[in-house]
């Protein structure tokens, strides 16, 4: 439309409506970067993208786009806080105001991510012109995002609210009451029991039978159930399907390697900030955490002769945006300018020490060191010998392994909590502070929402 | 003069001139006093009259100007009127039309361009300050080309704008923030495109009889804005010029280089870590003292140049008039790397078709170029690093490049200066043609096309030589944004006196709509830090355009009615249908009625020194309509901001659920009101009250995170304003040679939310909150009890706290030591938790106003104006970290007053690396009297004699000198009391983090007329 004929449309219009009781067409436009939710699950394009859109909520730097494996790390032993923000400053002390901005946004990253899986489990069974099988599939990885989701939660929270249904109207149905762990964990498992069958054996930075099946063992190993986690683990071992790489760093310098089960991945369009908050500013980073800090124990933690340590911690050798990375500084994460780091789920790794601590908690010792020398052996250490190994010792030589193995990766904290060693390894005298708060909003806008003791 | 009369007569001559800037005054009445003898002055302000020798003196009188009696004398007799802006005689603008002010039942603030000339300022939203009642203008900072907040009668919304509409000449213009590019929390100012050199007068329409017209845009006020036209006679050519200077009003003072690193030493100590900083054999963790002692802030202030120049030509004979003016304003700020130019250009032309026929056009153009800075909350600010950066780092490496603090994170802050380019172009053209038939003699037709055509260029590069670019190698956005808005308006006025009654209606209709349009573009990895532009960037971290539009369709009516000027009654309605609501309430009526009683126009009204008496009462409805454009609606959306997009596939996502029934806000307002003058109304006196419910307020009602939305647009809360406006002119003196007029405004108004979703609380910016039965601005925190001087006391309150909860492990406070802040239990459960916060302050004043004086005496002009507001609080966010003596950032010389061991200090902490007890934490501790007066301006001006300026072939001459912001009256410890880190919110107000203060002006200017 050139500007003549506007302006003739606009004079005119105004002449026109002089006397017209309405205009609707005129008071009615089109938003042109949005459409009516209505016309969403209309076609397979549409259920393609929402499933698209669920994988991108994971991506937010709130949640696997950093913030929540920095803080698992953080308010554990593997990271010291040498930045600027108060908000990582209360974590890393345990000193924590439950309006915490930083643990806010993970927290509602996390729900909006779930609302996200919850709108695809909801409405893809009503999409027409979709093949059965591919929107079996979109569900399934809904479903599979959902239990991943819910478990997370009530990891850093707890008892945690379970969110089934998408949100549709502002009513007081979101007045959601806290779930128990054990329902949220039962959840969870049924997520992705219903998942399994639906999933692709294979695929890339997408849900697989196989992610779901280190889902199953991590949440079983979580609830103690050894017997689960045992098994979970030995399907996906014995499947050959993964291979650990023969050197360490590979998983770090390269991506989607042999070892890989799922891997969130991260371009220049879709960055993660591992990088920029792990590097200091002469390597592009903003030096935020750091491994060599105050409160941080990981430098020390490694046996000699492993070579995870330099895979893991710079040795002052490394070189990053030009520049040698100083020594100490963590370097898992190696693209601070374009964020294309991805975030490591679930790596064979994790899944074969697993393996090991149920088989060990099953007293099955000579099972467990199989898998646990696999994991030793990779990182040039010798492996374990049998002869000496009572339960105990063994299994605090697998929660060695894992903290080592698993570094800067999101496990600490959690893990420590879940094996009730959280008090005495960080010196906590009060035990309220081994949950995070939930936050302070949450219990302002919702009233059946309740706090954790002692925020 | 033919005929000689019997008395004796002597001719008189002389000129007239306006005294603030010397040009001549024609149509002024030129009368021999105590009789009806006199005459006009001509165009250049000169008259010749014939008066008898008996006469003595003269009186000169001219509207909008003081009367002046002046003696007869030989030869020519010169003088200088004063103007008056608060005469009743003026005609004041309302919307659509315009009375005499004596007629007017609403409240209307009328500000008139005399007051702010020669002002620096950039934008007309400064020029507001302390100028009217009940308007209170708060820069958010000092930046050149800002943000400015204008609340007229309060905060009135939560969610939604609290702007005032702005109407300039007719066409409600777009304003706010176009920007794409972050660079802090101060915004960009699209009301900064408007030259205030244009401006011939302002009135700001504050309560809803006067404002209804407006619809569902005028619950925040509305403010009109009328330019400057040209006036039939000889041709006018003016040049004004000024130039100054500006600086920093004050500084911080810190820590010395050793003072830091001892302090970072201590902090790191005291909680059993090993020192930083060594004389000798540091570890890999640790550095050799710096020797540097670095006062960043030093570095980074400077003074600052800032000039305007305008020249405007205007005339006209009795068919056309015309204005053509061109202004360049050129501003400096007083932080480094930031600059503000404008090119402005102004056409307004009247043309007379016929006797019965007009047509005009109103036109502006702009062109202007802000060179920003990073800013406030920002490591890779200039300011915010000049603070944050420690002073034992050297500002350059022994290699010449900048030097960074190896421990920290913040940027060099003359890097941060000088490195990136940040630039935001902004084109803008305003204007309306018009055309106005007389159908009947008493019935005018009317019709208007306007326009308001908006386009934003940013272009930002960040060179690899920065922190933020160094890992992307080099990081560049190009953006564009258009806002263009048409407007089409129709009215037909009707204008009748029948004897002693006289009656004006108005019938209209409008239709706008308003489309935005933006192209955004991030490349990173540059070949070269010598090409800025994209072309030269190898990844495309985004591409994307998108577009967006709002329509608003309305009718009105109104009708004023008066008998013999002494009762008076107006009333109007406006019908509005906007794009913005839900589908259930696309419709609304905004109804008005006021009316006055002018008691001193009454017979029986006694001849005392009392020359007015009028009371006013007024009752209006009005709407709020600024929300998001499709804010009602359940939408989907796309792309890497909505975090829609995985793996290079592109998705679809829930991002807005929405309720049908969305409205406007809708405000209720009454206004009383009474005007009295004194002593043939050289005193005038004018007083309103008000009140003012605002319901329905379209909240961003926070919804339970677990929802995965963080909030719904729904109209749920409810505020009200209530207040008390006093406006004071007195004429001191109005002799021949001397005058001296006052102008006083003082405000009290009281903000209080009466309704929220649930009445749940919540927080918003770094220390308020929004909570019922308090004002918006509110601050929440915790309360600072005491220092902990003893372990004792640490270990007497954590066996309370097990005794009070049961709790075996329980402790009052976490991680607290000897020379911590206790901080109070306000709910006495014996521990602290996140329930032992509550209101600690409000950011709202509990009074503001200004004071204005204006002196001439012969030749010379002197104005004095002061700005202030009391009661109010400022949380210095600044002082969270420059005091906060928890890890490595620049420290303020108060911490050499921190608790140790030696120096137990009651009132300052111990430094503590990481802050384990979270001294930091919002308490009132950070929470100060914000309370300030101002020196806004003091200007003295002299007009050379009429001698002078025909020697120097001109119309007229003045030279004047100004300051601005020249004293400041403060207990505020911040560098400026007149600040907020948020600009533009409605809910985080009076919060200091970083930010750019204003400047202390000087400059000199001329007026000329050629």
């Amino acid at each position: 439309m050139n500007f003549r004929s506007k302006l003739f449309t606009l004079a005119t219009l105004g002449l026109l409506t002089f006397g017209a009781s309405s205009c609707s067409d005129f008071l009615d436009p089109t938003p042109q970067t949005s459409v009516d939710r209505d016309d969403v699950f209309t076609d397979a394009a549409g259920a393609r993208g929402a499933i698209i859109g669920v994988y991108g909520a994971m991506t937010s730097a709130d949640y696997l786009g950093l913030y929540y494996p920095l803080l698992a790390d953080l308010a554990a032993d593997n990271l010291a806080h040498t930045g600027t923000f108060p908000q990582l400053a209360e974590v890393k002390t345990r000193n924590i105001i439950s309006n915490n901005t930083t643990l806010t946004n993970v927290y509602y990253a996390i729900y909006r991510t779930i609302n996200r899986a919850n709108n695809v489990i909801a409405n893809a069974p009503n999409v027409t012109g979709l093949a059965d099988a591919e929107k079996n599939s979109i569900i399934a990885e809904a479903l599979f995002i959902r239990a991943y989701c819910h478990f997370d939660v009530t990891r850093f929270w707890g008892d945690a609210a379970l969110i089934l249904t998408p949100t549709s109207t502002p009513d007081n149905s979101l007045f959601v009451a806290r779930s128990t762990k054990e329902q949220i964990y039962t959840q969870v498992l049924a997520d992705l029991n219903q998942a399994l069958p639906n999933l692709p054996d294979t695929g890339t930075g997408r849900a697989t039978k196989s992610a779901a099946q280190a889902l199953i063992a991590r949440v079983q190993l979580y609830a103690g159930k050894w017997k689960e986690a045992e098994t979970a683990a030995d399907q996906i071992i014995n499947s050959n399907r993964f291979q650990l790489t023969p050197s360490y760093a590979t998983n770090f310098t390269s991506e989607n390697t042999t070892e890989s089960i799922l891997e969130l991945q991260f371009d220049a369009n879709t960055q993660s900030q591992f990088a920029f908050f792990n590097l200091p500013t002469t390597n592009g980073g903003r030096n935020e955490v750091n491994p060599n800090g105050p409160a941080s124990t990981l430098l020390t933690a490694y046996e000699t002769g492993d070579t995870r340590r330099n895979a893991t911690v710079s040795d002052g050798t490394p070189v990053i945006a030009n520049r040698a990375v100083v020594a100490g500084t963590g370097i898992k994460y190696r693209d601070p300018g374009t964020g294309t780091d991805n975030y490591k789920i679930f790596r064979l790794a994790e899944v074969l020490l697993t393996g090991a601590e149920a088989k060990a908690q099953l007293q099955d010792l000579t099972g467990s060191l199989t898998l646990l020398n696999r994991v030793r052996t990779r990182a040039g250490l010798p492996a374990l010998l049998a002869t000496g190994l009572t339960q105990s010792s063994l299994l605090n030589a697998i929660y060695q392994e894992r903290r080592i193995e698993l570094a800067l990766e999101g496990h600490r904290w959690f893990d420590l909590i879940r094996t009730n060693r959280a008090q005495t390894v960080l010196g906590i005298t009060d035990p309220t502070r081994l949950l995070f708060p939930i936050p302070f909003r949450e219990i302002q806008n919702n009233p059946n929402m309740k706090q954790n003791p002692g925020y | 003069m033919a005929t000689q009369s019997l008395a004796q007569t002597r001719t008189v001559s002389g000129r007239v001139t306006d005294r603030t800037t010397g040009e001549g005054l024609p149509g002024v009445t030129v009368l021999v006093k105590g009789t009806t003898t006199g005459v006009s002055t001509n165009s250049d302000g000169t008259f010749t009259l014939t008066a008898p020798t008996t006469a003595t003196t003269l009186t000169f009188s001219s509207v909008g100007f003081l009367t002046l009696e002046q003696p007869i004398r030989d030869g020519s007799i010169t003088v200088g009127l004063a103007p008056d802006s608060k005469q009743l005689s003026e005609v004041v603008v309302t919307g659509y039309g315009q009375q005499s002010k004596a007629l007017v039942t609403g409240a209307i603030a009328s500000i008139d361009a005399k007051q702010f000339e020669d002002q620096p300022v950039a934008g007309i939203d400064q020029v507001l300050q302390g100028r009217a009642a009940g308007v209170q203008v708060s820069a958010s900072s000092g930046t050149p080309g800002g943000g400015i907040a204008v609340r007229i009668r309060g905060n009135n919304s939560i969610s939604a704008s609290s702007d005032p509409l702005y109407v300039i000449d007719g066409v409600p213009i777009n304003t706010g923030s176009y920007s794409n590019i972050a660079v802090g929390n101060q915004q960009l100012n699209a009301l900064s495109d408007i030259n205030p050199n244009d401006i011939a007068s302002i009135q700001v329409l504050k309560d809803a009889a006067a404002a209804a017209i407006y619809g569902s845009r005028a619950a925040n006020g509305v403010v009109l804005v009328t330019t400057k036209r040209g006036q039939t006679g000889k041709t006018k050519i003016s040049l004004d010029v000024y130039q100054g200077v500006q600086q920093r009003i004050k500084q911080l003072d810190v820590l010395n280089g050793q003072e830091a690193q001892d302090l970072i030493n201590e902090a790191r100590t005291n909680v059993g870590l090993a020192p930083r900083y060594v004389a000798a054999n540091p570890t890999s963790t640790q550095a050799l003292f710096t020797g540097a002692s670095t006062n960043w802030q030093d570095e980074v202030f400077r003074t600052a140049k800032i000039g305007n120049y305008t020249l405007t030509a205007s005339g006209g004979d009795a068919r056309t008039r015309f204005l053509i003016s061109g202004t360049y304003f050129d501003q400096e700020g007083i932080v480094k790397g930031s600059d503000f130019q404008r090119g402005s250009v102004r056409i307004n032309v009247d043309n007379k078709i016929s006797d019965r026929a007009r047509i005009g056009l109103n036109l502006t153009g702009s062109r202007s170029l802000n060179n920003r800075i990073q800013n406030d909350n920002n490591i890779y600010g200039v300011l915010s690093s000049a603070i944050l950066l420690g002073t034992q780092t050297p500002i350059y490496n022994a290699d010449g490049t900048f030097a960074r603090d190896p421990y920290s994170s913040v940027e060099n802050p003359l890097a941060a200066a000088s490195l990136p380019l940040q630039q935001a172009r902004n084109n803008r053209v305003i204007g309306n043609v018009f055309a106005e038939l007389d159908i009947l003699k008493d019935l005018r037709f009317r019709t208007s096309l306007g326009a308001d055509y908006l386009n934003l260029k940013e272009d930002r590069f960040v060179p690899s030589t920065l922190l933020q670019g160094a890992g992307s190698n080099g990081l560049g956005n190009a953006n564009s944004r258009y806002d263009i808005s048409w407007l089409t308006e129709n009215t037909l006025t009707y204008n009748k006196s029948f004897g002693d009654h006289n009656l004006t209606m108005l019938l209209g209709q409008s239709a706008q709509k308003s489309v935005q349009e933006g192209i955004t573009t991030t490349v990173s990895g540059f070949a070269t830090n010598k090409i800025t532009r994209l072309a030269a960037g190898s990844v495309r971290t985004e591409a994307s355009s998108d577009g967006t539009l709002w329509t608003l369709l309305s009718y009105f009516a109104r009708a004023n009615y008066d008998y013999k000027g002494r009762y008076i009654l107006a009333a109007s309605v406006r019908r509005d249908g906007s794009s913005r609501f839900g589908v259930d309430n696309k419709w609304g009526y905004f109804p008005a009625v006021s009316g006055s009683w002018r008691i001193s126009e009454e017979s029986f009204f006694p001849k005392t020194a009392i020359s007015e008496l009028k009371l006013r009462a007024g009752y209006g409805q009005t709407g709020n309509f600024e929300i998001g454009n499709f804010a009602s609606r359940n939408l989907y959306g796309v792309g890497a901001g909505n975090l829609a997009n995985y793996n290079q596939i592109s998705g679809l996502v829930p991002t807005q659920i929405g309720v049908n029934d969305l409205s406007w806000e809708k405000q209720h307002e009454i206004n009383v009101g009474i005007d009295l003058g004194f002593v043939n109304n050289r005193i005038l006196l004018s007083a309103n009250a008000f009140r003012r419910e605002s319901n329905d307020l379209l909240l961003n009602r926070p919804l339970p995170l677990t929802s995965g939305f963080l909030s719904v647009t729904q109209n749920v809360g409810a505020l009200e304003n209530k207040g008390l406006e006093f406006e004071l002119t007195t004429q001191n003196f109005t002799k021949d040679n001397f005058t001296w007029t006052t102008n006083a405004n003082i405000s009290f108004i009281r903000n209080e939310v009466t309704k929220l979703v649930n009445n749940a609380p919540f927080l918003s910016g770094f220390a308020n909150q929004v909570r019922v039965g308090h004002s918006l601005g509110s601050f929440y925190g915790y309360v600072v009890d005491r220092i902990y001087q003893t372990q004792g006391e640490i270990t007497a309150d954590t066996e309370a706290a097990r005794a009070r909860t049961g709790r075996a492990t329980a402790v009052y406070q976490q991680g607290s030591a000897p020379g911590d802040i206790r901080f109070k239990d306000l709910n006495n459960d014996g521990v602290i938790t996140g329930d032992d916060q509550k209101i600690i302050g409000t950011a709202q004043p509990k009074f503001f106003g200004g004071l204005n004086n204006q002196f001439s005496f012969k030749g010379f002009d002197l104005g004095f104006f002061f700005q202030f507001q009391y009661g109010n609080e400022i949380y210095n966010n600044t002082r969270a970290f420059a005091e906060g003596m928890n890890a490595q950032f620049g420290q303020l010389a108060s911490t050499r007053e921190r608790w140790t061991a030696a120096n137990p200090s009651t009132t300052f902490p111990r430094a503590a690396w990481g802050d384990p007890n979270n001294n930091r934490r919002t308490s009132d501790r950070f929470l100060e009297d914000g309370s300030y007066a101002r020196l806004k301006t003091l200007t003295l001006g002299y007009n050379l004699p009429a001698g002078a300026t025909r020697v120097l072939h001109l119309q007229n001459a003045r030279v004047y000198v100004s300051g601005q912001n020249l004293l400041t009256f403060t207990n505020y410890s911040g560098l400026d009391p007149e600040i907020n880190t948020f600009s533009g919110s409605n809910t985080s107000l009076g919060t200091d983090f970083l930010t750019f203060p204003q400047a202390r002006t000087v400059q000199v200017g001329v007026n000329l007329g050629i």
